[in-house]
């Protein structure tokens, strides 16, 4: 276990490395911040000093180093266009994206798997094939299209939810269901398939046998082990909530980090957009090592050499 | 029922139609008008929350985007001024009296030329900043001395680079210094805000940007990034306590979600209606629509250096460009009639301006003849450069497809908006480039010198004449002298054709009606002036 945990701490330090690196050079060679920063009339001369003064006019290997050397220490430079530490910026942003980021699992966790259970129990009964129909329509459904009719009908027909911001679980809602329908519905599949298969195995026919009640089959035999993949699913996008509110949190106003990220790709902020990805790349790794781990306690077969 | 099969219809276009998400949140919009009208129809409407945010002494504005710094000397995008020009003061300011535009007082009392490059001020005393601090010479001399601070790196800094220094001949007389007689100095003022010199001094730069203090009518209360900024009316404002007592800037990026801001009342007032919502927006109860033709400009440039080896480069082909574009057709059809046609590079709103020099009009039979003449009697293909911003898109395929009835096939290259300044910037964007030109300096300084004068960063253009005009234009404090050199400098324009003018902007507001305020065609937004009825 200990080496597994070296290895991939090992592996997480090649993966920010190449996520940076792929960054910053997608950055740096799609547009100049000096362009869109500084005033349209901007001379010459005030274009020059500000790149002198950021270190635009080094070599973009010089600028890669710096950015690396900094990085191990912590420090991400300065945005170009809030000046203040460009860490400091993401990371005050960070709770209000992993507040949202949660609350769309819960979503999918809530919604998803009952779901997935009842089409599994109902098998290509009418119910079974309403269930898929909806999930399908979920996986279909593009976030910021549900996002916009949400608020439409939600907010502005109906006044149930407020149309944008942070506040209390009311205005969490709607941004928390646009976001989590594409993973919910794909939850509700992979139960349903998951638990299908599960309930034909033979310890199940076994544990029947025995008189257990179908709830108990169900809870403590069938779901156990149909959960394994469901759980690397939620994983995979709980880190992928990180990334995907960029859109969700524009379209509903929500002040995180990805609201933020979007602003600064189109000024070319870059220190903020760096230090946007590498904490929701690093994110997405340390969830990946939990769902891991997590994933080797729930089934004993796996071991770790 | 006709709103109810309106209302199918819509949904249906929304469901069915292959749109991109910005046409998709437009035609969304649109639906969102058309459901209140709906749900009243069908019975289904309910007032829950409806005007819960409003207040009768607070306003809610929907801006684009967040806020970057609350440091005055810093960054200068509009979203930051509008929230920034109503906790500082600059010491002149802009105005419009019945379309009329002048420089009025402000900070300073007076503004008089000295000699060629001296200009001297008279300072308003007993003005205090909001944390007492009394306003003085040394604030202004603090505040230029930041912005020319190579090491600041100020985005302002190209606003008053032709300052020297400021000179404090005492507490309230001030003068300002020029490297050159520098004949934007009073516009320069009503652009650059006075920040306090002891408290930056004490407090540190990173500490400002987030903790402002002005002279202005509003004091910072809060910052919430990403999501609002609060600001308290000033009771000891020197020119009148506010009426409004509190204002909240949202940020609210998406215009649909703005506009539904607006429309369940947690908006008073929103930035940047798109043109296609603005008539439905204007039938609904208690919502108007504002609006005011701005200073920024849409205008094609045209690679005019003979070494890029275009066809663009032949003086034929751009005044075939020009004959070409049907600008009354696009400005009816896709602005909805929201912009006005310009003849030439200035709008009648800058110093510089001449209504006797002519502009191209359409003329389809021009356009081809003088194709002919340059060699392209069978038609020329063009590379032409537009970015993804706003509209853009649309405007370029109706410009591409009415040159192409010319013979001018126009090969439309989208690139996002970082991409097309960069390619701008490095006079790599093939013939033609669709940009929007603004210098907030309402003069023809701040156009024309860096879009025609040879070497700027800007400039697809060289002819040592513009250079001559542009020069001495900028050089000289006699107003009569610089008109005369800006009307033979857009004569030369009109006659070599290195850009084609095209509109002049509006700016769209959505308002609620219990908010009394009008649009600046400088676009800023100054809430002492508006005021809450009801």
């Amino acid at each position: 276990m200990g080496l597994y945990i070296i290895g991939r701490v090992y592996q997480t330090a090649l993966v920010l490395f190449g996520v940076s690196a792929v960054v910053f050079l997608l950055l740096h060679i799609s547009g100049d911040p000096a362009a869109l920063l500084l005033p349209q009339d901007a001379t010459k001369e005030s274009i020059e000093q500000f790149r002198h003064a950021h270190g635009f006019d080094q070599p973009l290997y010089i600028q890669f180093y710096r950015f690396l050397a900094g990085a191990v220490r912590g420090d991400l430079g300065n945005s170009l266009k809030f000046n203040q530490p460009a860490l400091s910026l993401v990371l005050e942003r960070f709770p209000a994206t992993m507040e949202l980021a949660l609350a769309a699992l819960v979503i999918s966790i809530v919604t998803g798997i009952p779901l997935g259970i009842i089409s599994a129990m109902k098998r290509n009964s009418p119910l079974d094939t309403a269930a898929m129909v909806v999930s399908m329509l979920g996986q279909s459904i593009p976030a910021f299209w549900l996002g916009i009719m949400m608020i439409l009908l939600l907010s502005v027909k109906w006044q149930i939810f407020p149309p944008f911001g942070r506040g209390g679980i009311s205005h969490l809602i709607l941004p928390a269901i646009s976001l989590s329908t594409w993973s919910a519905a794909r939850v509700a599949r992979l139960t349903r398939s998951g638990m299908i298969e599960v309930l034909g195995q033979e310890y199940i026919r076994t544990a029947r046998a025995k008189g257990l009640a179908n709830v108990v089959v169900v809870q403590r035999h069938a779901l156990k082990n149909a959960m394994l993949p469901i759980i690397t699913v939620l994983g995979l996008d709980l880190g992928g909530f990180l990334g995907g509110a960029v859109i969700t949190e524009t379209i509903f106003a929500w002040p995180g980090a990805g609201q933020l990220a979007m602003q600064s790709i189109y000024s070319r902020d870059y220190p903020v957009v760096q230090a946007t990805v590498l904490l929701v790349a690093s994110g997405y790794v340390l969830i990946n090592l939990v769902v891991d781990v997590t994933y080797a306690y729930l089934n004993p077969r796996i071991r770790f050499g | 029922m006709e709103r109810e099969t309106q209302l199918h219809r819509s949904l249906d276009e929304l469901l069915h139609a292959g749109l991109s998400r910005r046409e998709l949140m437009q035609q969304a919009v649109r639906l969102g008008l058309a459901v209140p009208a709906a749900s009243v129809l069908l019975g289904t409407g309910s007032s829950l929350g409806a005007a819960a945010a409003q207040s009768s002494e607070a306003v809610s504005i929907g801006l684009t985007y967040d806020v970057t710094t609350l440091d005055a000397t810093m960054q200068y995008d509009a979203q930051t001024i509008n929230v920034y020009g109503n906790i500082y003061d600059t010491l002149l300011r802009k105005d419009w009296v019945n379309g009329e535009f002048s420089i009025q007082p402000h900070l300073a009392e007076s503004i008089t030329t000295i000699n060629d490059t001296t200009w001297e001020l008279k300072l308003r005393s007993g003005v205090k900043f909001h944390n007492g601090d009394e306003f003085t010479g040394e604030d202004v001399s603090f505040t230029v001395q930041r912005v020319l601070d190579p090491s600041v790196a100020s985005p302002q800094f190209s606003n008053i680079s032709g300052y020297d220094h400021v000179e404090v001949v005492d507490p309230y007389t001030i003068r300002i210094i020029t490297k050159q007689p520098f004949p934007l100095v009073p516009i320069t003022l009503c652009n650059l805000r006075i920040v306090p010199a002891k408290y930056f001094e004490q407090n540190g730069a990173e500490h400002v940007a987030v903790n402002p203090v002005g002279t202005g009518p509003y004091k910072f209360v809060e910052w919430v990034r990403g999501d609002h900024v609060t600001l308290d009316a000033n009771p000891d404002y020197w020119n009148g306590a506010p009426g409004i007592k509190t204002v909240v800037f949202r940020i609210i990026p998406e215009d649909a979600t703005r506009i539904a801001a607006l429309q369940t009342a947690n908006a008073d007032l929103i930035l940047a209606v798109p043109p296609i919502n603005a008539p439905a927006l204007e039938t609904t109860p208690d919502l108007t629509v504002a609006k005011t033709l701005i200073e920024r400009i849409s205008w094609i440039e045209l690679q005019a250096l003979p070494e890029s080896g275009r066809p663009t480069a032949k003086p034929e082909v751009r005044k075939a460009i020009a004959y070409a574009i049907d600008r009354d057709a696009i400005i009816t059809a896709l602005l909805l009639g929201n912009g006005e046609k310009v003849s030439t590079m200035l709008t009648p709103k800058h110093f510089g301006f001449s209504p006797d020099v002519p502009g191209y009009e359409f003329d389809l039979e021009q356009a081809k003849s003088l194709l002919a003449d340059a060699g392209y009697a069978d038609g020329v293909d063009l590379e032409f450069m537009v970015g993804t911003g706003g509209q853009s898109k649309e405007y370029a395929e109706a410009i591409a497809g009415q040159l192409s009835d010319a013979g001018i096939r126009a090969k439309i290259n989208l690139v996002e908006s970082a991409v097309l300044l960069a390619g701008w910037q490095k006079h790599d964007f093939g013939d033609m480039i669709l940009g929007t030109w603004t210098s907030n300096t309402f003069d023809a300084d701040g156009t024309l010198y860096p879009l025609f004068h040879s070497g700027t960063v800007w400039s697809n253009y060289n002819n040592p004449e513009m250079d001559r005009l542009l020069d001495q234009a900028r050089s000289t404090l006699d107003g009569a002298a610089r008109e005369g050199f800006y009307e033979q400098a857009l004569q030369l324009l009109y006659a070599d054709v290195p850009g084609v003018p095209l509109w002049e902007q509006m700016a769209l507001y959505g308002l609620s009606k219990r908010l009394q305020w009008q649009p600046r065609p400088d676009q800023e937004l100054f809430l002492v002036d508006a005021s809450l009825s009801g």
